[in-house]
C-alpha cells in the first residue's frame, strides 16, 4: 500500500476515479478523457518529474486516490520561483474513511518548493489544507459577478442557491419568459442593463501580442507567472477544446489610435453563466474594458459573468455594477518565505485564473 | 479665497447650508440640528483646536461652503498617530462653478496630521478627492451585505429610488405579498434564509466592557483606533441619540464558559437595513458572531444588514452567505507617510466607528 508518482500505465484508472467519483458519472470514462489526462500530465509544459502527480496504489485492489498537480514558473520581485499547484484530489469512496488523502497531500506538500498554491478548493478541501498549514489569501479570494439579463440571472441564482434539480428544471422552462423580461429591461433608458457599442476597438488577440500584453502590463506588480510562447501556445490550445464552459473568447482592445489599451479572455455561453479568464490593460482603462467585455458578452447571449477580481480594480469594477463574493473556489498557498506570502496577501500579485490550475480543468 | 476656520457663531448657517444643499430639505433647519452641529464641532472628544472645520465665506459674508473635520487618535506598529477625518463637505449652489470646494478640500487637509481620510465619501466628493491626492484604498472600501428576508429587502431597494409618498405606499401595498415570497424563499433556500439562534448568549454590551473587547482583539493587527472610556462612552451615547438609522444595538456575546466570544453594534430598523457598525471577537467564532447577529437583526424586523467588512473575516462572511460591494460611500486616505499608506492596504482594524460614519448628523 503505497503512494507512488504517477505513471503512464495509470491513466485509464485514475481517468475512470475522477469520472464515477468526482464528476459522479456513471459508466467508464471516454477516449476522449483518458487521452485528456495523458496530456494534461505527461503532455504538458507544466508538468516536471520532481512534482509528479500522485496515486495511492492498493497491491490487488489498484488505484483508489489521485492528486493531480502542475508546475507554473513565477517570478517574485524579479527572482524566478516554482509554483507548485495542487488540484483534482480523488479518493474512491471505500478508503475516504482512512488516511488515503492525507497521505496523498501530505507526500505532496512534503516536497521542496517555494509556493504551493491551489486556487479552486471547496470547502472540504480548504479544510484539510489549512489543517497543513496553508493559509487562505483574501487577495485571491475574491470573485466579481456581473449580471448582464437580470430576470435569467436572478432565476439562475436562486436555483443555485437553492441546489435543487427541480428548481432548475424551471428555470429551464421559464427561460423564454426569462428572455422576454430581460429584452423588455434592456429597452428602458438609463437601465444600467442596457448595453451600447463600446468606445474601444477590439480584434482577435493572438499570442504573441498577449504574451507581451502580459509582460508590460505586469509592471508595478511583484508576483506574476512566467510564460513562453510555446507554454502560452499550448494552455491557450487546450482550454478552447475544454468546450464545457463554452466558446473561448481572447479579445484585444484598442483606442482610436491603434494603441492597446487591455484585452480579456472569457468563455462565452450562451443562456448561461461566462467565466472570466483574465482581464488586463492600463488601470485607468479598466472601465472602458469591462464595457466592451460586457457589451461582447450579451452580444453572445450571456446571462452574466463572473471572475476572479485583481484587488487594485475593485472600486472600477464596482462602478461597473459588479458585486463580489468568495463562492467559486477558493486559492490557498503555503511558502516557506514569509515575504512570498505578505506579497500575495497584499494584493501585489498579477495572477489570474490562466496561472494556476483553474484552467486545467478537465470538466466533464 | 476667503476660507477659514469655523467659528461658534457660523453654526446657524453651517446648518441651514447643510439642510438645504445636502439633505435637499425644504424650509429651515430644525434647531435641534444646530445644538447637534455645536456638539459635534465644539463639544467633541475628537475635536482639536489646532484641525478646524473650514467654511468659505461669501462676500455677503454668509457662509457659502464648509467642510467638517474631526481628529481621531491611532496607533501604528504601536506608534500613536494622528487622523484628520473631513465630512459634510458642502457649497452653496451659487458657488459650484468655481473651486470653492476644492479649496475647502486643501484647507482642511492641509492642516497637521499623520493621515487624513475620509469614510463615507459619495462621488463626487470621490472625484474631488482624488484631484487632491487621495487614493481609494480598496481593502478598506469592501462593504457587505446579507439578505434576510429577500422580497423585503427588493421592495427596499426600490423604494430608496422612489420618492417619499410612494415609497411608502409600495411598502404598505407589497407587505403581504412580501411576508408571502419571503415565508416561501426561507422554506426554499433554508441555509440562506431560514436563521437559526447561535449557541452564544447574550447581554448589553457597555463603554467599558466594549473598550477592553477592542484592546483584546485588535492582537495581529499593525493599526488600530485608540479610545479612552470617556471617548468611547461620548461616541456610544451620540450614536444612540441618532436614530434616523434605527435604534441602536449594543450586544455582548459569551460562549458557555462565559467567556467572550466577540460582540456586535448595529442600528436595527424594521423593514428597512440594518447598518452594522462594528463586529468583533474571536476570530475563530466569526461565523458564530454572525449567526447571532443575523438572528437578532430577523428577530428585530430588519430585511438585511449592511457592513463594512474587515478582510480577513470575508471568508466568513461569504460562507455565511453575504456579498460584497464598494457601494456604501468611499474611504480614501492621503498621507506624506507611505509607511502607514502600507499598513492601510492590509494590516488595519478599521470600522464604522472609527471614522466619520458613526458621527453622521443625520435628518
Amino acid at each position: 500500500m503505497a503512494v507512488r508518482a504517477l505513471a503512464e500505465g495509470d491513466i485509464p484508472q485514475i481517468a475512470a476515479l475522477y469520472w464515477n467519483f468526482m464528476r459522479l458519472r456513471k459508466g467508464p470514462p471516454s477516449a476522449a478523457l483518458i487521452s485528456l489526462f495523458h496530456e494534461l500530465y505527461f503532455e504538458s509544459p507544466f508538468t516536471s518529474n520532481d512534482f509528479a502527480s500522485l496515486v495511492y496504489d492498493i497491491p490487488d485492489r489498484g488505484i483508489v486516490g489521485f492528486l493531480g498537480g502542475s508546475v507554473r514558473e513565477m517570478s517574485v520581485c524579479g527572482r524566478p520561483i516554482r509554483v507548485m499547484f495542487g488540484g483534482n484530489l480523488v479518493v474512491h469512496p471505500e478508503y475516504r474513511s482512512g488516511l488515503v488523502a492525507p497521505r496523498l497531500v501530505n507526500t505532496f506538500i512534503g516536497r521542496k518548493f517555494d509556493l504551493a498554491m491551489t486556487d479552486s478548493a471547496n470547502n472540504i478541501s480548504k479544510h484539510i489544507l489549512q489543517r497543513m498549514g496553508y493559509n487562505e489569501i483574501p487577495a485571491l479570494n475574491i470573485h466579481w459577478r456581473r449580471p448582464l439579463s437580470p430576470v435569467q440571472y436572478g432565476i439562475y441564482g436562486v436555483a443555485v442557491s437553492a441546489n435543487s434539480s427541480l428548481l432548475g428544471k424551471m428555470a429551464r422552462v421559464a427561460r423564454p419568459i426569462c428572455s422576454v423580461a430581460d429584452a423588455i429591461a434592456s429597452r428602458v433608458p438609463a437601465n444600467p442593463f442596457r448595453y451600447s457599442r463600446p468606445r474601444l476597438q477590439s480584434k482577435d488577440l493572438d499570442l504573441e501580442t498577449h504574451l507581451n500584453c502580459m509582460i508590460e502590463f505586469r509592471k508595478g506588480y511583484s508576483v506574476w507567472a512566467e510564460y513562453s510562447l510555446d507554454s502560452l501556445g499550448w494552455l491557450i490550445n487546450l482550454m478552447e477544446r475544454q468546450t464545457f464552459r463554452g466558446t473561448l473568447r481572447r479579445i484585444l482592445l484598442q483606442d482610436k489610435n491603434q494603441k492597446i489599451v487591455g484585452w480579456y479572455i472569457y468563455y462565452a455561453k450562451p443562456g448561461a453563466i461566462g467565466e472570466v479568464v483574465q482581464i488586463g490593460g492600463y488601470p485607468n482603462s479598466t472601465k472602458d474594458i469591462l464595457d466592451h467585455l460586457f457589451w461582447d458578452a450579451q452580444q453572445q447571449g450571456v446571462i452574466g459573468l463572473h471572475g476572479v477580481v485583481d484587488t487594485r480594480r475593485i472600486p472600477d469594477f464596482s462602478d461597473k455594477g459588479c458585486f463580489f463574493t468568495c463562492r467559486g473556489g477558493w486559492t490557498v498557498a503555503s511558502s516557506p518565505y514569509p515575504e512570498v506570502m505578505q506579497r500575495l496577501e497584499r494584493g501585489d500579485a498579477f495572477l489570474s485564473r490562466l496561472d494556476g490550475e483553474w484552467c486545467l480543468d478537465p470538466g466533464e | 479665497m476667503p476660507i477659514r476656520p469655523l467659528k461658534e457663531a457660523d453654526i446657524p448657517g453651517v446648518t441651514d447650508l447643510y439642510w438645504s444643499y445636502l439633505r435637499r430639505r425644504n424650509g429651515t433647519a430644525p434647531p435641534r440640528l444646530q445644538s447637534v452641529f455645536r456638539e459635534l464641532c465644539f463639544e467633541s472628544p475628537f475635536r482639536d483646536n489646532s484641525i478646524r472645520a473650514q467654511v468659505f465665506e461669501g462676500e455677503d459674508g454668509q457662509v457659502r461652503g464648509f467642510i467638517g473635520a474631526i481628529v481621531r487618535k491611532m496607533s501604528a506598529c504601536g506608534r500613536p498617530i494622528r487622523l484628520v477625518l473631513g465630512g459634510n463637505l458642502v457649497v452653496h449652489p451659487d458657488f459650484r462653478a468655481g473651486r470653492v470646494a476644492q479649496h475647502l478640500v486643501e484647507a482642511v487637509f492641509a492642516q497637521d496630521a499623520d493621515l487624513a481620510v475620509v469614510d463615507s465619501a459619495n462621488e463626487i466628493a470621490r472625484r474631488i478627492l482624488s484631484q487632491n491626492g487621495f487614493r481609494v484604498v480598496p481593502t478598506l472600501n469592501m462593504h457587505w451585505r446579507r439578505v434576510l428576508r429577500p422580497a423585503h429587502y427588493g421592495v427596499y431597494g426600490l423604494s430608496l429610488s422612489a420618492g417619499q409618498p410612494i415609497s411608502t405606499g409600495l411598502k404598505i401595498a407589497s407587505k403581504p405579498v412580501c411576508w408571502l415570497a419571503d415565508s416561501i424563499a426561507a422554506g426554499v433556500s433554508r441555509r440562506a434564509f431560514r436563521l437559526k439562534p447561535s449557541f452564544l448568549q447574550e447581554s448589553e454590551l457597555d463603554a467599558e466592557t466594549l473598550l477592553q473587547c477592542m484592546v483584546e482583539f485588535r492582537k495581529g493587527y499593525s493599526l488600530w483606533g485608540e479610545y479612552d472610556r470617556p471617548s468611547l462612552q461620548w461616541l456610544l451615547e451620540f450614536m444612540a441619540r441618532r436614530t434616523a438609522r434605527g435604534a441602536l444595538r449594543k450586544v455582548l456575546l459569551r460562549d458557555d464558559d462565559g467567556k467572550i466570544a466577540g460582540w456586535y453594534i448595529y442600528y436595527a430598523k424594521p423593514g428597512a437595513v440594518g447598518e452594522v457598525v462594528q463586529v468583533g471577537g474571536d476570530p475563530t467564532l466569526t461565523k458564530d458572531i454572525l449567526d447571532h447577529l443575523f438572528y437578532d437583526a430577523w428577530k428585530q424586523g430588519v430585511a438585511g444588514v449592511h457592513g463594512l467588512l474587515e478582510m480577513r473575516r470575508m471568508a466568513d462572511f461569504s460562507d455565511k452567505h453575504c456579498f460584497f460591494t464598494c457601494r456604501g460611500g468611499w474611504t480614501m486616505v492621503r498621507s506624506r507617510h507611505p509607511e502607514l499608506l502600507n499598513l492601510l492596504d492590509a494590516d488595519t482594524l478599521f470600522t464604522r466607528l472609527d471614522g466619520e460614519w458613526c458621527l453622521d448628523i443625520g435628518d
